[in-house]
């Protein structure tokens, strides 16, 4: 599991650099306005602790009204100068940096929109990919993008102020420097024994979490709500969350035991530095070594001072954690992408209807024992329509994602017009097809904007109203006051609307109409529709893949009436081709499925075939 | 709002955020005090020992104000620890309770409800506003904030009183401070309150953007939602679309914070101003012998404390104010009613399934829509009938099954049970008599068996016969943990995925195992390949038994060994009677709906 340690892909350092680098091209001025942040920050908390010690000697030195005044005047018109600044420069910096924020983010969505499918559907690389997003994330004030520069400027600041301040408690005695320095050491130690506790269990509590949010989260999805009343599921629910929730609720109090126990180091080390610093500066005012406001002074440095020691180590852990970050922005980011060769031109292609071939065609997933998809070779001529059929989990829909240069074959090949797939561009050779998929995710743009993939000002709007009519969505358009300007998705569009699963199916055929390429694809586009509907797209069917070469794909065997040719998909390769005539003519597993789903059309109605 | 709403919100608010988490509510209060307390320690004993070291007084008083300071914040401070590492256990258990109670709602609020999608914009909204820290979440905030600042005021105003008192500062200086203290305060409070009404301005605009940029990023990661984009191009468009919602939404950002940044430059200053001030009347008081030396820095941080504190609580009060603005929504949320619970009636339980259920006269539309999706239906059910239910997309077919299983109330006319209608019975005593496999069932992703139970106990042997008759026996075999294997990887890691055929078998199962005397199949075999339909076809009367089944589906074949179809249309039911007799009315909607399908599969 995660105990094994896996090496970061950039050392800090490389992320420090690239950090800076990134930064200073993309934002310069957020780069300076940190950097002159620093003095600023150091002056004023000196100033802070100068001023009560500076009140205190005017006081016991009996000066003149006027000159205390002046001179508290002033260190706090510096104190108001340096804070006013402060904020102007936070302000600029802040206004910065979220736009470069978001300018970092979107290299990040641009990836993931357009990376090869099959590296991003592996799990691990899509978790990166939202890992990469966290790291442009502003989280509690934090924003890993630009953790590293702004820690590191914080590690200055912290320097500069121990020096500072260090150097004034020197004056009293170096040992106390010393006594100062390592107080907060310890109590990291301790804070730090605590986190790697909390850090070793953190897999238990992560997996609990993950459950119980699980758990809790399932009432989200409105499309339980029918069989949690139907089948009183909430009881059940009730019960796993009650579970989960006592056996986190453990898990925090034994946390929160062991914080107790390492923030009790904290509160020694401070009774005995406050203790200590006391008893010093109090016996050195007592022989007249120290005046009663370097007394003020040098305690109020005391109690600072443990913040510089504390801030440097602090910085130094935060770099290291945003480099782990860093990484994961970057590893996604800079992901080798399978881009395709682009040695061959597609425009050739689009044309005319293409010429498909595989050629012993292997697919195996990742981790997977054996082969999805077994030495599979097949032709689809210029202009053909072929159908494939075959039983659920034959491999149908692996084949239509190799078809589309959504996965790339574990071994043989796939040919365009005699062309290696692999010789095109990925995006180029996205145009070639218009797919229509067996899953569908509509977001909430409206209904031309669906159909054409574009904003509405990019989009052919008569095109699009005319391809959704030729998908049987002309009666709807013309029962919507909005027509194709209508937007999907009610929940996030008050006047949007939710289309059924039927019409949802017909939208998408609407699309693939409008996109026009010269190769078609449909992965079981009449699941979801009425007969009368799926006869519609039969025909329609006609129309759509004229001067173009198409495969349909079907558990219905109905839809190989109208396919000039029929494949059987059998455990990952082709068991019979042919004509509907001639496999039928064969007897074999074909004629088999079709005398299954056809018997109940029959006369008689009986089915008589056993299995 | 009103007065009035705001009183009775804000005492909903307190109960309810004790009801939440007892033990946190009080951590908080606590916690807040001690926090609060803290602060006046060193300030007030280092006064004494500046001036006890300024006046030279004696070793043994100086050694106890140090033991007292340094002791006393030792004390608090270990106090204030444990109190606080007690907080945040509870703090997790609350933020459960919150969610829990939130999810619980949802399952426990009429369907009807569900569907609205008023109720989910505001479900949308409210989770996205606790996001950012309102509604329940801020009743914390401000029970933290009104008990600090509280504390403060007490203490400062304790600690400074003595000032006013003193006979030898004269009057005129002890009301140019008090003069000082009010202009400040009501200047800081002014450019307070005018810099949470541009937040809020923000967040009322922003609310939107971020639920539409949340489904935006939804989209994004959705696997069916990539392979779109990728096929047809969206990429670009995409980008470009979500780098505008960022920018758009920046630009205001940015804006709210410049406007913001210069309304606190006024009140800055003058608060700088003001400590200038009483820095100068409490020197020229200790210039004077009036006041003690040590005394002059406690004072200045005692007033300059007592105007945060008092800056802050009226904007803790605003925000809190405010806040009752979203607790309103909240509480409206978990205020929807379910008027499916006002019937009493227990369901006679009957071995002999006789149980009649009539629709007279029903017609329904749903809830803020004008167009009726059913219209007059009359209908019996036969005990022990199989009921074929066919017709279009958008006939009404799977709204007449949501109004029999009672997921709606109709519009018009009756449902009714034994003669009984059938709002009178105790709804999950109703809904007990139907087993139903929803075209978009869910299974959860929790053991084999406990799905097919729908609860956690269950009769292992049972459940097998159940999954053996659904088809699904081979598959159970190869099953890693048999009947205690999770389904899907969302719960469980080891989890074991399931194709859609098989989580519809498992989900037929499930109806089996329930054993009700209704059973009603949405398009159960949608989903299934030719062999696999074959099967739940011919072994249909077995998996039914004597149950009374109602069966949808757009694969009219299965409707032969269905003994009645009723033919829907355009929220009639249009036509009634057996295979045979529906196919030969020539110009019936079952022989136009027959003769689509069939033509395919008669080319023989």
């Amino acid at each position: 599991m995660s105990s094994k340690k896996k090496k970061p892909i950039h050392s800090s350092f490389s992320n420090a650099i690239w950090s800076v680098r990134n930064l200073v091209r993309y934002s310069p001025t957020a780069f300076v306005l940190l950097l002159m942040m620093v003095p600023i920050q150091v002056l004023l908390q000196y100033m802070n602790i100068y001023l009560p010690s500076l009140v205190v000697s005017e006081i016991i030195t009996e000066q003149p009204l006027s000159h205390a005044l002046l001179s508290v005047g002033i260190v706090m018109a510096v104190i108001l100068l340096g804070n006013l600044m402060k904020n102007a420069l936070e302000f600029v910096k802040s206004s910065k940096l979220s736009v470069y924020r978001y300018k970092m983010a979107n290299l990040v969505t641009r990836k993931k929109l357009g990376m090869f499918y099959q590296l991003y559907e592996r799990k691990e690389i899509h978790d990166l990919g939202n890992r990469a997003e966290i790291a442009t994330q502003m989280w509690d004030g934090s924003l890993p993008l630009v953790d590293m520069v702004r820690n590191g400027f914080g590690i200055v600041q912290n320097i500069l102020g121990y020096f500072l301040f260090g150097t004034v408690l020197s004056f009293v005695s170096p040992w106390l420097v010393l006594l100062l320095t390592i107080a907060p050491v310890i109590n990291l130690l301790c804070v730090h024994a605590y986190n790697k506790w909390e850090y070793s269990h953190r897999d238990v509590i992560a997996e609990l979490n993950q459950k119980l949010w699980y758990t809790t989260t399932l009432s989200d999805d409105f499309s339980t709500a029918k069989d949690i009343r139907v089948y009183s599921l909430a009881s059940w629910i009730t019960e796993c969350y009650r579970d989960l929730s006592s056996q986190c609720g453990n898990w925090e109090k034994k946390t929160a035991t062991r914080n107790f126990l390492s923030r009790i180091a904290d509160l020694l080390v401070i009774l005995i530095r406050d203790g200590g610093a006391y008893a010093l500066l109090i016996s050195m005012v007592l022989r007249n070594e120290l005046t009663v406001d370097q007394f003020v002074l040098y305690f109020a440095a005391v109690s600072s001072f443990a913040t510089w020691v504390g801030g440097i180590i602090d910085c130094w852990n935060k770099i290291h954690a945003s480099s782990l970050q860093i990484c994961d922005y970057r590893e996604f980011v800079d992901y080798p992408d399978e881009e395709g060769e682009g040695t061959a031109q597609i425009e050739d292609a689009l044309s005319e209807a293409p010429e498909i071939l595989f050629d012993k065609v292997c697919f195996r997933y990742d981790g997977a024992e054996e082969d999805t998809i077994h030495n599979l070779s097949f032709t689809l001529h210029k202009g053909e329509k072929v159908a494939l059929v075959g039983l659920n989990g034959a491999g149908k829909t692996t084949i239509v994602k190799l078809l589309c240069g959504l996965y790339k074959p574990t071994s043989g090949e796939i040919r365009i017009n005699g062309i290696p797939l692999s010789q095109f561009r990925k995006d180029d050779y996205y145009r070639l097809i218009s797919p229509v998929f067996q899953d569908v995710k509509t977001a909430f743009f409206s209904l031309a904007e669906t159909v054409s993939g574009q904003s509405a000002d990019n989009t052919d709007l008569s095109k699009a109203e005319a391809c959704m009519r030729r998908a049987g969505l002309g009666s709807k358009l013309d029962s919507l006051p909005n027509g194709i300007h209508t937007k999907l998705n009610k929940h996030v569009n008050p006047d949007g609307i939710e289309l059924s699963g039927g019409e949802v199916q017909k939208l998408m055929m609407a699309r693939a109409l409008y996109k026009d390429a010269p190769l078609l694809v449909l992965d079981e586009p009449t699941a979801a529709l009425d007969p009368i509907a799926e006869s519609q797209i039969y025909t329609e069917y006609h129309q759509m893949t004229k001067n173009k070469t198409s495969l349909f794909i079907s558990h219905r065997l109905a839809s190989t009436s109208f396919c000039d040719r029929i494949l059987l998909l059998e455990n990952g390769s082709i068991a019979e081709e042919g004509t509907h005539e001639q496999l039928i003519r064969k007897g074999g597993k074909y004629w088999q499925l079709f005398e299954i789903q056809s018997c109940w059309y029959q006369k008689d109605g009986k089915g008589g075939l056993e299995l | 709002m009103t007065w009035k709403e705001h009183l009775q919100i804000s005492k909903r608010a307190i109960r309810f955020s004790f009801q939440l988490d007892r033990k946190y509510a009080i951590c908080v209060i606590l916690n807040a005090f001690l926090s609060a307390v803290i602060g006046y320690i060193p300030i007030y004993f280092s006064a004494k020992v500046i001036d006890a070291l300024y006046q030279h007084d004696r070793l043994s008083t100086m050694i106890l104000y140090v033991v007292l300071t340094v002791g006393l914040v030792f004390l608090i401070n270990f106090i204030n620890t444990y109190i606080s590492a007690a907080k945040n256990t509870a703090s997790y258990s609350m933020y459960r309770n919150e969610l829990w109670m939130f999810s619980e709602k949802a399952m426990k609020m009429a369907y009807e409800s569900i569907e609205d999608s008023e109720v989910t914009r505001l479900r949308y909204r409210i989770q996205k506003e606790s996001q950012t820290g309102f509604n329940c979440y801020y009743l914390y905030h401000t029970l933290k904030h009104g008990i600090g600042n509280l504390t403060k005021i007490v203490a400062s105003i304790g600690l400074t009183a003595s000032f006013f008192g003193l006979p030898s500062v004269p009057v005129y200086m002890k009301l140019l401070m008090l003069a000082g203290l009010l202009v400040t305060l009501v200047v800081s409070m002014f450019s307070t309150s005018k810099i949470n009404e541009l937040d809020h301005h923000f967040w009322d605009i922003s609310a939107n953007m971020n639920v539409f940029s949340q489904q935006f990023s939804d989209y994004i990661e959705n696997y069916n939602a990539g392979k779109d984009i990728r096929m047809y191009g969206m990429k670009d468009h995409l980008a470009d679309e979500s780098l505008k919602l960022d920018a758009d939404y920046y630009n205001l950002a940015i804006q709210n914070s410049y406007k913001q940044a210069l309304w606190s430059i006024p009140s800055s200053i003058l608060l700088y101003a003001f400590e200038f001030g009483i820095y100068a009347i409490l020197i020229f008081a200790a210039l004077d012998g009036s006041i003690t030396v040590g005394a002059v820095a406690k004072y200045v941080s005692c007033i300059m404390l007592l105007i945060g504190a008092i800056t802050d609580m009226v904007k803790t009060v605003q925000m809190a104010l405010d806040n009752h603005q979203y607790l309103k929504r909240y509480f409206s949320y978990l205020d929807i009613p379910n008027h499916m619970y006002q019937g009493t009636l227990t369901v006679e339980k009957r071995d002999d399934n006789e149980y009649f259920v009539e629709f007279r006269n029903v017609s329904f539309r749903y809830p803020n829509t004008d167009q009726y999706v059913l219209r007059h239906v009359n209908f019996r059910f036969k005990i022990g009938e199989k009921l074929a239910i066919v017709g279009r997309n958008g006939s009404g077919k799977t709204t007449f099954i949501k109004l029999l299983c009672r997921l709606y109330d109709p519009t018009e006319g009756e449902i009714l049970l034994n003669g009984v209608d059938i709002r009178k019975y105790d709804y999950d005593e109703y809904l007990s008599i139907f087993s139903v496999v929803f075209q978009d069932f869910k299974l959860l992703s929790f053991g084999l068996g406990q799905n097919v139970a729908a609860g956690v106990a269950y009769d292992p042997e049972r459940v097998t016969s159940c999954l053996a008759k659904a088809g699904f026996g081979d598959r159970l075999q190869d099953m890693p943990e048999g009947l205690d294997t999770c389904l899907y990887k969302d719960f469980e890691k080891n989890g074991v995925e399931i194709s859609g055929g098989e989580a519809q078998k498992i989900a037929l199962a499930r109806a089996l195992y329930k054993n009700a005397p209704f059973i009603i199949l949405d398009e159960p075999t949608a989903a299934l390949d030719p062999i696999a339909e074959y099967e739940v076809y011919s072994k249909f009367d077995e998996i039914v038994g004597e149950k009374t089944a109602i069966y949808i589906s757009h694969r009219l074949s299965s409707c032969r060994f269905c003994d009645t179809i009723a033919v829907f249309d355009q929220g009639q039911i249009v036509q009634k009677g057996s295979h045979e007799q529906l196919v030969s009315d020539e110009k019936g909607k079952y022989y136009e709906l027959w003769h689509a399908q069939a033509q395919y599969y008669t080319v023989l």
